[in-house]
Order: C-alpha cells, then sequence, then structure tokens
C-alpha cells in the first residue's frame, strides 16, 4: 500500500488504520479499542473521520457542481440533495469488488430500515469510467442494486473537478490484460450530512452490519460527532 | 458486594474455558481434515468459503481461503468455466484513491492461510458470458507452484 505524500492523508490513513485494527477486535471485545473513529460524548459511528495534518477533524466539502444524469436531465449536486444524507462515491461499473459491494450493502441497508428515514438518505455513484459506463449502462447497473440511486456521468473536466474536491487526485487507467482496463475510484463512501459535509467517509472493508447502524443514525440526526 | 463481584469473575472464566475448548476442537478437527488428504498431490492446501457473487454485468469476483499446512507456496493462476479470463487483483489505495492492481502471483504463506475478501484481494473474473445467479456454481481451477491444480466448486450468492 502506497501513500500520498501529501500529509492530510497521512493522518486519514492513520485513522483508516485504527479503524481497521478496531474492526479486528470487534470479535472479541471492542471495549480496548473505543470507538474508531470518534472520541467524545457523542454517538461511535464505524467510519474513519476526515482530518488535517494534526489529527484535528477535517471535514470534506460537498463540491458545487451540476452533472448530467442516467436520464440526461442536469442534477445539482448541492441543491438536488438538500436536507438529505447523501452518500456518495466515484466509481464504475466494472470494478468486480468494492464498488458493487458497496452498492449492495447500502441498498440492504435502506431495504431494511423505516422508510421514513430511508427516505432522507440520497445515493449518488459518479462514474469515473464515461467511457464505458454510458448512462444505460450505468442505469442498468444501479437498478439491479436500487432504482432509487442516482447515477452520475461526468464529462472529463467535471470529473477533473469532482476529484480534486474531494482529494482523489486525477482518474487513470490500469490495463489488465485482455484489452480490459481498470480506473482507480474513491477510496471511500463520502457522507454527507445535511450540513453539506462529509465528517465521516467509509472505506471498503465496512461491513452491511455497521452500515445498518450508522445510516439511520446520521440520517435521522444529523452529524453528532465531535 | 465482593462475592458478587466473585461471580462474575467465574462466570467470565467460564465463557473463557468454553470458548477455549471450542476453539481446540476446531482445531483438532481441522487437523483431522487435512490429515485424511494427506496421500495426494497437493494435500497440504485446503480451499474453503468459496464463493462468487451475483453478476449484474460481464464482470464478477471471485473469493476463496487457502489453507496450507505446508511449506510456503504461490498461488499462479486461476480459471473458471464462468469467464474468458480470471486474474489476481489486489485493491490498492493511495490516499483517497483506490485502484487495482493484477498480481502475477498470490504468495500463501507456510502454515498458515491466505484469503480473498470483499474489499481487499479479489479474482476478478472478465468476460462472464452467462449471468451468475444464486444457487449456480462456478468450476474453479487454481494452480499452485508447489501445490499443484486444485479443482473446486464455488457457489453464487446473492448480495
Amino acid at each position: 500500500m502506497t501513500l500520498s505524500r501529501k500529509p492530510w492523508f497521512l493522518s486519514l490513513f492513520a485513522l483508516f488504520v485504527i479503524a481497521a485494527l478496531a474492526l479486528t477486535a470487534c470479535g472479541s471485545d471492542s471495549k480496548s479499542g473505543a470507538a474508531p473513529s470518534v472520541s467524545g460524548a457523542g454517538p461511535e459511528y464505524n467510519g474513519a473521520i476526515p482530518t488535517d495534518n494534526n489529527g484535528k477533524p477535517k471535514p470534506i466539502e460537498k463540491p458545487n457542481i451540476v452533472i448530467n444524469d442516467t436520464s440526461g436531465k442536469p442534477f445539482d449536486l448541492r441543491k438536488d440533495t438538500e436536507g438529505s444524507l447523501l452518500l456518495f462515491f466515484i466509481g464504475y461499473t466494472h470494478c468486480p469488488d468494492i464498488c458493487p459491494t458497496h452498492m449492495a450493502d447500502i441498498a440492504a441497508t435502506l431495504k431494511g430500515m423505516d422508510p421514513a428515514a430511508a427516505a432522507k438518505v440520497k445515493v449518488v455513484f459518479v462514474t469515473s469510467d464515461p467511457e464505458r459506463d454510458t448512462p444505460a449502462v450505468l442505469r442498468k447497473w444501479l437498478d439491479s442494486f436500487n432504482t432509487s440511486y442516482i447515477g452520475l456521468v461526468p464529462t472529463a473536466e467535471q470529473l477533473n473537478k469532482l476529484t480534486t474536491d474531494i482529494g482523489m487526485g486525477p482518474v487513470t487507467k490500469t490495463e489488465i490484460g485482455n484489452g480490459d482496463y481498470a480506473v482507480n475510484h474513491a477510496a471511500y463512501v463520502l457522507a454527507y450530512t445535511s450540513d453539506n459535509l462529509a465528517h465521516i467517509v467509509y472505506p471498503g472493508g465496512v461491513t452491511r452490519d455497521m452500515w445498518a447502524h450508522d445510516i439511520p443514525l446520521l440520517a435521522t440526526e444529523g452529524w453528532k460527532g465531535a | 458486594m465482593t462475592r458478587r463481584f466473585d461471580f462474575r469473575i467465574l462466570a467470565v472464566a467460564a465463557v473463557v474455558v468454553i470458548i477455549g475448548a471450542g476453539i481446540f476442537v476446531a482445531f483438532v478437527a481441522g487437523g483431522d481434515d487435512s490429515g485424511s488428504t494427506a496421500a495426494t498431490p497437493g494435500a497440504n492446501l485446503t480451499i474453503t468459503d468459496a464463493y462468487v457473487y451475483e453478476t449484474t454485468n460481464d464482470v464478477a469476483s471471485l473469493y476463496f481461503t487457502v489453507k496450507n499446512s505446508g511449506p510456503e507456496d504461490s498461488l499462479l493462476s486461476v480459471s473458471t468455466d464462468a469467464s474468458d479470463q480470471a486474474s489476481i487483483h489486489q485493491d490498492v489505495t493511495e490516499g483517497a484513491s483506490s485502484s487495482m492492481k493484477m498480481l502475477e502471483d498470490m504468495t500463501i504463506p507456510a502454515k498458515g492461510e491466505f484469503s480473498f475478501k470483499p474489499g481487499v484481494d479479489h479474482v476478478m473474473l472478465t468476460n462472464v458470458q452467462k449471468p451468475l445467479t444464486a444457487g449456480m456454481t462456478v468450476n474453479v481451477q487454481a494452480t499452485f507452484a508447489k501445490g499443484g491444480t486444485i479443482t473446486f466448486g464455488a457457489p453464487v450468492k446473492s448480495r
């Protein structure tokens, strides 16, 4: 695993490691590890907290951008998700592992939730592979998880702005044989509460039980962490 | 008050003993399993927990655990009857970005185990011709440097 040279990510990465260690410890006794991400009086969450290089929480701002959705209509990421819990992910449909896992686990959580709370959640998936993910391809793939998922197909310029805004860096292609290629995707789902800030993010390895705990909490109460 | 506390300690101790006994039984049972196949080549390696998720397009992920009772080995290649190609991938995270890295092989530690797990490592199946749905089984051939080729079935699971 390689690290970005930016110190901001070092601290974020450190928190991921702490979270991972806490997850491993979950089976036996979770008291010793405390909350993987949040300390203090607030509720315990299962994700990781983005921090600055002093370890101070540094929420990620919701990108201010309008991108066409899978029906070709412009979707304003801020206006059209106002007041909702926005679960935001940049990925692609040929991604075999992390992207479908997150989408399926979130769908299962929404299905099992109180419908009133579930109605406060919006899931936005932006493709990082618009070349293969046409609006129709993306729609079909998202519908296999949940028909209410919002799919956005950005231009190269829009994608560049988004990945810069969330600190992901440019999208690159990697050949994986037989003319097939992989592209990079966001390392985590960003959970934007109604204050338009992602105080918490969810990396790969977050389980369905963890989602089931955190999504209703964030959707109904907003961010209550430190 | 102190006596009541003592009881709690006793209860905890009892639980610990029961868990310990469970682990011991599992360990003995595991030992028996590998022992029973010791005569065949590749007997050091046992495949467990194999599965493939239902497909939504022409790519799929295969996960399994390799238990190794012998010296270090490495997984060289995988093929299945459901896909044109199967490649060993590692999810690599750099800062806020994740990608996949294709690996030439995967080390299986001596007297240990290696697991392909969602979000960590996986075998990517590309050009999956027929949709995979729960209840189907994918036939897998995994070739190891020392352990030879092992054939096993991976049930298709819904997510």
